[in-house]
């Protein structure tokens, strides 16, 4: 009976497996047919398309494709926007996030309420009055469109920060305070140092927005010097025969994504934790 | 305290100003403002150069006798329609296969999840030349001995072959699905097990019932996300016609971004960016009345 009910065990364990490894098959199968199709040559393309690694390999597409495009310039955008918005995003949403969790005031909760609502508010529907605003600020032509709405804090990292902040005892707050500290010195001072772990998390994530954002990018930057990397990589769709420089387009792909995935490489426990966290009733 | 009793207050008042200033400005500026002049623009006739007036209602009878408007609202609805189900079912399926007792978890966990982490433009490109005519996934077909179709040339696919690539990126559903499953107390299996219930029963007398919470979330959020489906509108119609072939995925977004940025039209774009806001409250709304009935609230 035991050893029956042993056997079924192992063999719904087995069919799981099975399970899990076709859908991650399915999953990774496109990288592998993205990594292949990047070091093929135009040859190779036509003559070879069903060959996985056809040697030789032409791992001489990837300095094509930095010197064909201004793959510098767009990393460069990129990256001064990345920078921009987490600098101002940590500091936004950590001093909110302190207010919203340690200070205690009428309205509070009102506060957190349309904080957390905005949330709902797709950034698409957005776009309109925020390109008027730019316009009107005249940086229209300039990077701050992208830096700017990220830069002055975000929802989601604002929740991740209270929620974080709310576990950290009170009584340590209340015994500075008797010492004579003024809340930014608490704040600045001791509840900062404490809360590393969360703005790890809120760098970690403004870094993937900023460097996977499509739609403002595209309504916001009128000229090419200005294009951030997922720009880049529309444009030589665009551009480009994409049939023939398939192989070209591919290696773009990769070194447009490289990046983004080293970050999650090294951060993955936080991708996973402030995603998941994300989910549940705060 | 009595002694002062305004004193303690006005410094708290400034305190609090001090931490909160800078997003409440944000918020004024960047999101709700917004909102409330996109409701007014869209009573104006309003161009990017030379400014603009009232018109009253001219902009809602003007869209409501576009076809496009029409076009694009049906697409974005049956988009909407096909993907919750399948984000749903995608992800839940990969968290649930990833919650039991398997070796190499966190590979096979990494390996799903990583699409949903990378831009989805990118996601985009990619999946535009794997389902080219001879393509990876052709080329799959073919040893299967199946002709491929053309996916992206062909109106009726265009959009299911949209909906498979969003889903590549099933992996944030299934990561937030997986804590959802962790959550349930193991006492209720145990419980259920001695009932006599098998593995499917407990699936779905136990697990769906406890993560309905989650799976109410989801919905939301995914509705939201298909609502505003844009970009495979522009990127993955053969020879880079957006809205294409034949219109079929010329989406109610990429209607509006055409709208306001191409034909500068922002009175317009904010007629179609008000219906949409109203649209989406509006299901959201009606979900949430109706979720109480499905959604189990305990814990």
């Amino acid at each position: 009976m035991r050893s029956e009910s042993m056997n079924l065990n192992t063999r719904n364990k087995q069919i799981t497996l099975l399970f899990t490894v076709i859908v991650s098959l399915i999953f990774l199968s496109p990288f592998i047919y993205l990594i292949s199709t990047a070091l093929k040559s135009v040859d190779q393309l036509l003559r070879q398309p069903r060959a996985l690694f056809p040697l030789p390999l032409h791992p001489e597409n990837f300095l094509t494709v930095i010197r064909q495009y201004p793959i510098q310039v767009y990393f460069k955008n990129t990256i001064l926007v990345v920078i921009g918005s987490i600098i101002g995003n940590v500091a936004v949403s950590t001093l909110s996030g302190y207010a919203l969790s340690r200070l205690v005031f009428k309205g509070r909760e009102f506060l957190f309420t349309i904080t957390l609502a905005t949330m709902f508010m797709p950034i698409f529907l957005l776009v309109i009055p925020r390109f008027m605003i730019f316009q009107k600020l005249g940086v229209i032509g300039t990077l701050w469109p992208l830096i700017l709405p990220s830069a002055f804090g975000s929802p989601f990292c604002i929740f991740l920060i209270r929620q974080y902040l709310r576990s950290i005892p009170m009584e340590l707050s209340e015994a500075a305070k008797m010492d004579g500290c003024s809340e930014l010195v608490i704040y600045s001072r001791i509840i900062m140092p404490l809360a590393k772990p969360v703005i790890a998390t809120v760098v970690i994530f403004t870094t993937q927005w900023r460097w996977n954002d499509f739609i403002e990018p595209l309504i916001y930057l009128p000229s090419q010097k200005l294009y951030t990397i997922t720009m880049g990589l529309y444009t030589v769709l665009g551009t480009s025969a994409e049939e023939i420089n398939i192989h070209l387009v591919m290696s773009f792909l990769i070194i447009a994504i490289l990046p983004i995935l080293f970050v999650f490489l090294v951060a993955q426990k936080q991708f996973v934790e402030g995603t998941t966290s994300s989910g549940l009733k705060g | 305290m009595p002694a002062h009793p305004k004193g303690p207050a006005r410094v708290r008042v400034r305190t609090i100003l001090l931490f909160m200033a800078p997003w409440l400005l944000s918020l004024i500026v960047f999101w709700y403002g917004p909102i409330f002049y996109t409701v007014i623009l869209s009573f104006m006739k309003y161009r990017l150069i030379g400014g603009g007036h009232f018109i009253g209602f001219h902009n809602y009878k003007e869209t409501f006798t576009d076809p496009f408007f029409w076009n694009g609202l049906s697409n974005t609805f049956i988009f909407t329609a096909m993907f919750i189900p399948a984000n749903f079912a995608a992800g839940l399926m990969t968290a649930w296969l990833l919650s039991s007792e398997i070796p190499a978890k966190g590979l096979f966990r990494s390996i799903i999840y990583v699409p949903a982490v990378l831009p989805m433009i990118a996601i985009l490109v990619l999946g535009k030349f794997l389902f080219y005519p001879n393509g990876l996934v052709n080329s799959f077909l073919a040893l299967l001995r199946i002709p491929g179709p053309f996916w992206l040339s062909n109106p009726h696919l265009i959009k299911p072959t949209s909906v498979l690539l969003m889903i590549w990126q099933c992996g944030t559903a299934m990561v937030i699905y997986l804590g959802a499953l962790k959550a349930v107390p193991g006492h209720y299996y145990e419980a259920a097990e001695i009932d006599g219930l098998n593995r499917l029963g407990q699936f779905m007398k136990i697990t769906i019932p406890l993560i309905s919470p989650t799976i109410f979330f989801r919905a939301i959020m995914d509705l939201i996300f298909g609502l505003m489906i844009f970009i495979p509108g522009l990127v993955l119609p053969e020879g880079n016609v957006p809205g294409g072939p034949g219109n079929a995925s010329r989406y109610y977004a990429l209607h509006l971004y055409e709208k306001a940025f191409q034909r500068f039209n922002l009175g317009e774009a904010s007629t179609l960016a008000t219906i949409l806001i109203i649209i989406s409250f509006l299901i959201t709304f009606l979900i949430m009345k109706t979720s109480e009935r499905f959604v189990h609230y305990e814990v």
